[in-house]
């Protein structure tokens, strides 16, 4: 009997000598994984430890340890409220900047340190702070929205379940609820736009306070980064035909002008699914509008390119027509775009609404070269038209020089038009000026 | 013997838990690493070695033509752009010294980018600028403000609150030479030009307490109308026990028709 337990203590003895040596490693071996942890959230890096063989073991103590991790982020970013909230009674005039500046700092360090946190652990520090009676309700939902926006940078699926589940209270909870389940919908749309619309065709009968046409448009936007076909598809699908901006959010994704063309050719098969014309013709001139603005940022000479190959309707370029907008930085090519206009637009209320208006922002920013423009430009109906436009809006500060511009107009409504105009607009400080001009006019 | 066999099966069992978790746990350390690893050699914020672009010369060793195609990505991802990279960058900015930020804008100069995209990194950079060095940026970016493709100048009346608030005197004798030499003419219709009008709202803010005469030796500079619309611009900032040497420099300087349109709106 003694041989055996004397074996029996020597395995123990070695066992214990072993297992001493073990949890020595493993306790360091514990702590360079938490700096690593650590380190990885510096880098604004989610552990992602889904991947290791051992990712399935998590212990009861790394649980623990993930566990009071988040009570302790928790803890520090109430009373990082609290101060903020002091801070916040001081008045406006009376800040410290530096103090601010340091607000700012805490805060973005706050959000680099949520972003990092697994969704389990973002629970547990949301619930922290909806349970918070410490703070001011509008300081307590500023904490959460902020919470709530760094948890769906990473888990968009995260934020969309915790507004699903009670959807009530987080709609108390929350300020910018509706900004949060569009950006959370599109980020997800983004990786999995399947997925997405499978969970808003799942929660859209619970929830349909959540569920709204701007959560849907979110959903498309974020499709429409991964696969515009899709999302031009999904339009249908989410019943949102017709809804404003939902072919924007598509079409605003292209950025080469080959990517537009692609774009333009889906839109156009999209809008063949079309039965309404008017429906149609909006949401034709929608997309070539959001297509404009990025085709007048590459220059005239691309964007003619552009349009040359885009081979558009009339509908399309009024669409184009439309999207055209004033740009300072490229003032040189306003005569050019004015121009183009004249020759591509039927004669009408559309093409003369935006020559006037370019005309009119180009004299109100730079007279002079719109003057000289002006002054060498072809005559034509596009030319007439710019011409009242110029004359009208230096009327207020040039008024001689408006009516020498109206006098070269041909005789008729529209001259009389700008010369009225030209009247009524005369400068108050010369009254007699004024009396002259309109009875030289007839206009008095 | 059944005794050791127990024995043999507790310590087993025990060695065999613990080791696992080791194992567990090397396995997380080793892709813990790798990700951070990935992280630091192909973080587009930094140049991947040492002279494999010429433009990244700066102590900040920053790729901007990378930063360039990422803020134009971030612009087309919009509400799904990724925060960790912009929170990233913003403190990577924030701890770029002087020399490093100046040299950062002086590599952006040199590159071939488009207007939109060279905008948006000079005014990423110029704001962490101004606050460390604001006489600098307004010396060197003055003529901006005749540039319509540029963005710095919409930061430069915070360089100039920063500049004045630290020496105001010098501030308002550099001022009136830039005016004196055209940079701050305007082409505009009603003659106005806004950053004219934003600078001299900084001067006056300033002035108006410690010095109300040169306050309104600036106003008196300006036409009847830029004045009220200068003074107007002023009225948020106007702390209570400012409030009387505000209404004094309207009634000196504003006829007396338009007054009651801005002390009117001072709370």
């Amino acid at each position: 009997m003694r041989i055996p337990l004397a074996i029996s203590a020597l395995i123990l003895a070695i066992g214990a000598s072993i297992g001493w040596y073990d949890s020595q490693q493993l306790a360091s071996i514990r702590e360079i994984r938490g700096q690593l942890i650590a380190e990885a959230a510096q880098h604004g890096i989610v552990p992602d430890l889904s991947n290791s063989p051992g990712s399935a073991h998590i212990t009861k103590h790394d649980r623990e340890d993930r566990e009071a991790s988040a009570k302790r982020t928790a803890a520090q970013y109430l009373a990082f409220g609290k101060e903020r909230e002091a801070f916040e009674k001081t008045a406006a005039g009376h800040r410290d900047p530096a103090v601010q500046k340091e607000m700012i700092r805490r805060m973005a360090e706050f959000r680099e340190r949520m972003m990092a946190m697994e969704p389990a652990q973002m629970a547990i520090l949301i619930a922290e702070v909806r349970s918070d009676s410490g703070l001011a309700d509008d300081t307590r939902r500023r904490l959460f929205d902020v919470a709530v926006l760094a948890l769906s940078n990473n888990h968009p699926q995260a934020v969309l379940e915790l507004f699903a589940g009670e959807s009530e209270r987080a709609k108390d909870d929350v300020m910018g609820g509706g900004y949060i389940i569009t950006s959370s919908l599109a980020r997800w749309a983004k990786e999995d736009p399947l997925a997405a619309l499978a969970w808003i065709h799942k929660n859209s009968d619970k929830n349909p306070d959540l569920i709204t046409e701007e959560a849907k448009r979110g959903l498309i936007s974020g499709a429409a980064m991964q696969d515009p076909k899709l999302a031009f598809q999904l339009i249908g699908e989410l019943g949102l035909k017709g809804s404003d901006n939902v072919i924007q959010s598509i079409v605003g994704v292209a950025r080469t002008p080959d990517e537009k063309l692609a774009t333009l050719a889906m839109l156009r098969e999209h809008l063949a699914t079309h039965s309404e014309d008017p429906a149609r013709d909006q949401a034709a001139r929608d997309g070539l509008t959001m297509l404009a603005n990025g085709i007048v940022q590459d220059g005239f000479t691309s964007a003619c390119q552009w349009l040359a190959a885009a081979d558009l309707s009339p509908v399309e370029l009024a669409g184009v027509a439309a999207g055209l907008n004033y740009d300072p930085s490229k003032s040189g090519e306003t005569g050019q775009w004015i121009e183009w206009l004249g020759k591509s637009l039927p004669p009408g209320a559309m093409a003369a609404d935006r020559i006037q208006y370019l005309v009119a922002s180009w004299t109100h920013n730079d007279p002079q070269a719109a003057g000289q423009w002006l002054a060498t430009t072809p005559d034509g109906p596009a030319r007439n038209t710019a011409i009242r436009s110029y004359a009208e809006t230096i009327s207020r500060f040039e008024p001689h020089t408006a009516a020498q511009w109206a006098l070269t107009l041909p005789a008729g409504q529209d001259r009389d038009a700008t010369l009225k105009t030209i009247y009524q607009n005369w400068p108050r400080n010369d009254p007699a000026g004024a009396a002259a001009f309109g009875d030289e006019h007839g206009l008095r | 013997m059944l005794p050791p066999t127990v024995a043999l099966l507790v310590v087993g069992t025990w060695l065999g838990v613990q080791r696992r978790s080791i194992s567990t746990m090397e396995q997380d350390c080793a892709t813990l690493r790798q990700q951070i690893t990935n992280d630091s050699g192909s973080a587009p914020l930094h140049a991947r070695a040492a002279g494999s672009d010429k433009t990244s010369k700066s102590a900040a060793s920053i790729h901007w033509e990378t930063i360039a195609r990422q803020f134009d990505e971030r612009q087309r991802a919009g509400a799904t752009a990724d925060m960790r990279a912009m929170l990233r960058f913003d403190k990577k900015l924030q701890a770029m010294t002087r020399e490093e930020l100046i040299a950062g804008l002086d590599e952006i100069a040199a590159l071939d980018l488009s207007a939109n995209s060279r905008s948006m990194l000079e005014q990423t950079l110029i704001g962490p600028l101004i606050e460390k060095d604001p006489e600098y940026v307004l010396r060197h970016f003055v003529d901006c403000i005749q540039d319509d493709a540029s963005g710095i100048k919409w930061h430069l009346s915070n360089a100039m609150r920063d500049w004045a608030k630290q020496d105001p005197a010098k501030t308002d004798a550099w001022f009136d030479q830039q005016i004196a030499a055209g940079k701050f003419d305007s082409k505009t219709l009603d003659g106005k030009n806004p950053f004219r009008m934003q600078f001299e709202g900084v001067m006056i803010g300033i002035w108006f307490t410690s010095d109300p005469s040169a306050a309104g030796h600036r106003l008196e500079a300006l036409p009847e109308d830029q004045r009220v619309e200068v003074l107007s611009g002023l009225l948020g900032s106007v702390k209570q026990e400012n409030q009387a040497a505000f209404t004094q420099l309207v009634r000196d300087q504003v006829p007396a028709q338009d007054q009651s349109q801005i002390l009117n709106r001072l709370k």
